[in-house]
């Protein structure tokens, strides 16, 4: 066996990689306590409360990427995705509420949450269709998905922002023992799915084929559908943590969630969940994730960083974390 | 006779309209070893890919316990409950020795949860069986070779296979790790298993064998108890063929050193090689498989990175190299599969045939000459014979496997190389394409080239070369030339036997 | 018998490269007929300006693709170019004298020649996918084009470019300057990829960078020109793009990506990479346009432009997979009958 014919002109000593795995850790640790200078709110327990209330939403889309991402799959979708399920599910409130139905009712917000749940899957079952079943490209139809999944969304809106917030569907006032109602949702999706991906025999034989396609093959798996749930599931995940996110903002105007399936990717990849499959977690690695990520924009906003700031941060955070992660990855040049 | 566990009976198998098994019976019994050698080529991996289902043969009949046994496929090999152990293991480096073990079949617990605990409860008791010291949740990647080839047996067994059949099993294992092995295997006779041990590694098929067969040339020549039989003349009846095959001959003169490699070392397969090409010389390069030829010359060639050693080419010594340096000072590398690094297969038959000259038919600037592409590359056709009609429309994956190579060979034609490496440059080739070749590096020779001549073909290395040098473990264990080529002398050289025993 | 074989299949294979261009050609007359609005002087022009402009960075786009990559940092070079050349132009010293329009365009096609091989060298060096790098590098560079402008602009553009540069755009009397600067680009990219090794390397490396490597052909520089192409190209679109705009903007490119790629692939170009070029690219800009034009005209929703579109492309994808796959099964049939005869 032949690894590596096209030379390796990139070598890392075990040291070298140490450090910048351990490196991102130790900016974000000196970031803290820079944020913590700028602004004295910043390392409070309440913020800290806030701020994961404030992930709970995407915190389930870095759930659902974990599943595609751990068959080397991507879903660049996830930002459009849940826009289109909050503008639905914003179209259905209203359209209730103009039938005069109640939309503060415990029934009406699992009917919610279901459809929001429901379009994801959609918007997440042409995306498998096309990856597992026509074999395309993931991040080409995920891309494309995007496109179409927020110009539905922009026309069945008239490109109008919907408010929700008036009509009974507010989350960030529910709360259970002083805890957001959202952080209970997140956690128990969470943990359901944590059992999923670690004690079913879909979430293992996704490790395994994430790791090494052909033996899965010859061991008889059924690959294709095996990928074809995973992209079902992440969407069904965006889609649910669009609505949420949607009642915790109280509006969705037509920018809702754009571009958040880069914030959503880095977290994965932070949280340990490697582009090129076979490896990840959604406890605590999603967990991890997202709180990292967003105590970095929560850190910034704190300092009233102005906004470009954010697209330059998340770059390279990006970037770093995929270094890493290609380091320990042999294979071809793309 | 106790119920055989698996029997062939008169298998048959061909290719392209080439026999390539000749009427193959032989049985393999429970709780028996019957160790399986023969040089590569033999018809060994054909063999097994028929048992496994990959192959169906042309004729003859399998029997599993006594049951009729006509694989489609190769999950009804293991259905049938027979296992192989491949060189290329079936296992996922992401998981955990238990979840290797079970992933076929994961305990569950009241609940329908995977049960951990219990899994690694089992493992542990499979590892206790096999004297593996590793934590049952060790991750496969952590894990060196001969642990992941226990994990792959003890997978097996699990699966309740009755006949399991080991491919080159010791190639990559440490000494410790390969008595492990064999009590390993000692373990599974015991318990009726009937393994069957394909090797080249002699003085373990005796360590090891109850019963030996040698297949020759798609033959079964003979089985028999191991110890009725002598190395030597298991050695002789490996190679004991009939020189019959003509082959092109050319006057040459062989001229001074051109080519001189001192102690070349490419971790971890190449320990130490030196050699001398002459101008002129066909030198001819025999091993087993993984005796390292392949990986030596490819260090040579500078695909893959030199540890240590150096190369001196007509008088200049160079210690670092690479493809294109390599190029640019006369070299030429046909490599072992054509299909994945010789030919860009859906291209057409032209763009493969200038692939290494681009440099030689642009200008300055880079424009490409498209007439002399045209010349250059009717030219190779003409010259070489290649069997195309539209050397623009069909691809290279159009051609038969014959043409294909003649094409790999006339891309490196073009630039004129002084040296050639060619690694197993027959094979997949027609009979009437393979003397065309031979008489093309007769050609090559006899115009002033050296040629390296990499093959596991013991009769065309004899057939064609001036010289032998035979690779055993990484370094050269003996040469021959042309007035001492002796079959059996340069088995025992790739085995690493005295020579003075043949 | 051979030879009539083979001149069908000739002509099946120029069926199947042109493809697109016959369906644009039904569609265009499609249009000519049933559209109102459309074969007037005003819309043709501003069509063919719309798709020249565009060309130019699809041009760009389908280097990387050809390797299976893609380069998703356009649009940032193209904010990033639109906001320091309107700066360059506008307001510094050199303003009004006759080296401020060659120093804009000089430091823009630096600044795609940084980013490109920024991520070049990411790519072919440091291993990583290209859709990470170029996506991490977009975002890092829109946020640096937002931050200039922030620091050197009062607002978020800047206007009051010189007419001699805004003639790039199409504007004034003599229109013709986008249409000439990307037939430029496209005869360059063409002549590129189908004259000369450049062209040669690419395509070895995009089907099968083992064999290329093996057969003296240098990887890891060739991967990185790539994405150093695509870079300098974004930057030239971006000054187009500016020109045409009439202003300098800090997030001139968002947006945009969609028409870059949907170009490339509707044209067929394979996102595994390989297969394609810019004739191809040139027939998708053409009918990408051609269906922007046409639903605009025919006052369709705004917002149903992207779902068109992106249905267009998938369609144009999953077709390039397929038709890709009945070629290789046409090839291996060909080669049993060719075998049965010949052996």
């Amino acid at each position: 066996m032949h690894e590596n014919t096209m030379a390796a002109g990139f070598k890392t000593s075990r040291t070298g990689i140490f450090i910048i795995k351990y490196g991102i850790y130790f900016i974000f640790f000196v970031m803290c306590i820079m944020f913590s200078f700028s602004n004295k709110n910043f390392l409070t327990v309440s913020n800290f409360v806030l701020l994961l209330q404030q992930s709970a939403p995407l915190m389930l889309g870095v759930t659902g990427m974990t599943f595609v991402m751990m068959d080397g799959g991507i879903d660049i979708s996830a930002g459009s995705n849940m826009y289109l399920s909050a503008t639905v599910c914003g179209l259905l409130i209203i359209q209730l509420d103009a039938k005069g139905v109640v939309i503060n009712n415990v029934s009406i917000y699992i009917l919610i949450f279901l459809v929001g749940a429901a379009i994801g899957a959609v918007v997440g079952t042409i995306n498998g269709l096309l990856i597992a079943k026509a074999k395309m490209v993931p991040f080409i139809v995920t891309l494309i998905m995007t496109s179409i999944a927020r110009g539905i969304g922009m026309f069945i809106t008239k490109a109008d922002l919907i408010t929700i917030n008036n009509l009974g569907f507010k989350l960030t006032d529910k709360r259970f023992l002083g805890i957001s109602i959202l952080i209970y949702m997140a956690a128990a999706i969470m943990l359901v799915l944590h059992f999923v991906l670690r004690y079913t025999r879909y979430g293992i034989q996704l490790k395994a084929q994430g790791n090494n396609h052909e033996a899965a093959q010859k061991t008889g798996f059924n690959t294709s559908r095996n990928t074809f749930f995973a992209y079902i599931i992440c969407g069904a995940l965006c889609g649910l943590a669009g609505i949420m996110a949607a009642g915790s903002s109280g509006s969705i105007p037509t920018s809702f969630a754009i571009g958040n399936e880069f914030i959503i990717i880095p977290a994965a990849v932070l949280g340990g969940t490697s582009l090129f499959g076979g490896k990840g977690s959604i406890l605590p690695g999603a967990v991890i994730g997202m709180m990292l990520v967003n105590t970095i924009i929560n850190g910034l906003t704190m300092m009233n960083a102005n906004p470009y700031i954010y697209t330059i941060v998340s770059g390279i955070i990006i970037f770093i974390a995929v270094m890493v992660d290609s380091m320990n990855f042999k294979g071809e040049l793309r | 006779m106790t119920d055989s566990a698996l029997i062939l009976k008169d298998i048959k198998k061909g290719f392209f309209g080439v026999e390539v098994l000749h009427g193959i019976t032989v049985s393999f019994e429970k709780g028996e070893v019957c160790g399986m050698v023969g040089e590569n080529g033999a018809g060994k991996s054909t063999l097994m890919n028929v048992i496994g289902g990959v192959f169906k043969p042309e004729s003859g009949e399998m029997t599993v316990d006594g049951q009729p046994y006509n694989p489609t496929n190769p999950k009804d090999a293991t259905k049938a409950r027979i296992a192989f152990i491949h060189q290329e293991l079936n296992l996922f480096s992401n998981l955990s020795i238990a979840e290797n073990l079970y992933i076929d079949n994961l305990p569950k617990t009241k609940f329908g949860a995977i049960d951990y605990k219990g899994m690694k409860k089992m493992t542990s008791e499979q590892l206790k069986k096999f004297s593996i010291e590793e934590n049952p949740s060790t991750i496969v990647a952590n894990l060196p070779m001969g642990v992941r080839q226990t994990i792959e047996i003890a997978k097996a067994l699990i699966a309740d296979a009755k006949v399991i059949l080991f491919d080159e099993p010791t190639t990559s294992l440490s000494n410790k790790e390969k008595e492990q092995l064999f009590r390993t295997i000692g373990m599974l006779k015991e318990q009726g298993v009937a393994v069957v041990f394909i090797s080249h590694i002699i003085e373990d098929v005796f360590t090891l064998c109850d019963k030996i067969s040698i297949l020759r040339d798609g033959s079964l020549i003979k089985t028999c108890d191991a110890d009725k039989i002598t190395k030597d003349e298991l050695i002789s009846l490996m190679v004991g063929r009939k020189l019959e095959k003509v082959y092109p001959t050319v006057e040459k003169k062989i001229g001074g050193v051109q080519l001189k490699i001192n102690n070349l070392v490419a971790e971890p397969v190449v320990k130490g090689i030196s050699l001398e090409l002459h101008h002129g010389e066909i030198l001819g390069i025999f091993g087993l498989m993984g005796s390292g030829r392949t990986e030596f010359v490819r260090a040579l060639y500078g695909a893959d990175p030199i540890t240590s050693g150096s190369i001196e080419l007509d008088g200049k010594t160079y210690y670092k190299t690479s493809p294109i340096d390599s190029i640019n000072r006369g070299m030429a590398f046909i490599t072992e599969d054509r299909r994945s690094e010789g030919l860009l297969m859906p291209k057409p038959v032209e763009d493969n045939i200038v692939l290494v000259n681009l440099n030689n038919i642009c200008n300055k600037i880079g424009v490409m000459n498209k007439k002399l592409e045209d010349d250059q590359s009717n030219q190779i056709i003409r010259e070489l014979s290649v069997k195309v009609n539209d050397k623009k429309m069909q691809t290279a994956a159009n051609l038969s496997g014959g043409n294909q190579q003649k094409l790999v060979i006339g891309k490196w034609l073009l630039g004129s190389p002084e040296v050639l490496i060619m690694d197993e440059p027959t094979r997949g080739v027609d009979v009437g394409a393979k003397y065309e070749i031979y008489s093309l590096i007769q050609t090559l020779a006899k115009s002033g080239s050296g040629v390296l001549f990499i093959s596991s073909e013991m009769e065309e290395l004899i057939g064609v070369c001036d010289r032998i040098l035979v690779v055993r473990n990484g370094v050269i264990t003996g040469g021959l030339h042309k007035g001492e080529f002796d079959q059996k002398k340069i088995m025992y050289y790739a085995l690493e036997e005295d020579v003075s025993n043949a | 018998m051979k030879f009539k074989k083979m001149t069908s299949s000739k002509i099946q294979k120029m069926i199947a490269d042109n493809a697109i261009l016959f369906i644009w050609g039904l569609f265009f007359i499609v249009a000519v007929v049933t559209v109102k609005g459309f074969a007037t002087a005003y819309n043709l022009k501003s069509y063919v300006i719309n798709s020249s402009v565009l060309l130019i960075a699809a041009c760009g786009l389908t280097f990387p693709t050809l390797n299976g990559g893609i380069d998703f940092s356009m649009t940032s070079i193209i904010s990033l170019v639109s906001t320091i050349s309107a700066y360059i132009m506008v307001s510094t010293s050199l303003a009004g004298t006759v080296f401020a329009i060659p120093v804009a365009i000089l430091v823009s096609v630096g600044i795609g020649a940084l980013i490109g091989s920024i991520n070049g060298l990411a790519v072919s060096k440091l291993k990583m996918p290209s859709f990470v790098v170029t996506l991490s590098t977009m975002m890092i560079f829109s946020g640096v084009a937002v931050w200039f402008g922030s620091v050197f602009y009062e607002k978020v553009s800047l206007s009051g470019l010189p007419k001699a540069f805004t003639a790039l755009g199409g504007k004034g009397t003599f229109w013709l300057w986008p249409i000439i600067v990307a037939a430029a680009v496209f005869l360059f990219s063409h002549w590129l990829l189908t004259r000369t090794i450049f062209g040669r390397r690419i395509y070895a490396v995009g089907i099968n960078p083992k064999t290329a490597a093996i057969s003296g052909i240098p990887v890891k520089k060739t991967i990185f020109q790539l994405s150093l192409i695509s870079g300098i190209f974004a930057a030239i679109a971006g000054l187009v793009y500016t020109a045409k705009n009439g202003a300098g903007v800090v997030s001139l490119g968002d947006e945009m990506f969609i028409n870059f790629v949907g170009a490339v692939v509707i044209g067929g170009t394979s996102p595994f990479g390989g297969f394609g070029g810019v004739k191809k690219t040139l027939y998708g800009v053409l009918f990408i346009m051609l269906i922007s034009n046409m639903l605009n005209l025919l006052g369709v929703d705004y917002t149903i432009y992207g779902v068109v579109k992106g249905v267009c492309i998938l369609l144009a994808a999953a077709l390039e997979l397929i038709t890709r796959r009945m070629k290789v099964k046409a090839a291996v049939l060909a080669t049993k009958s060719y075998k049965a005869e010949v052996e």
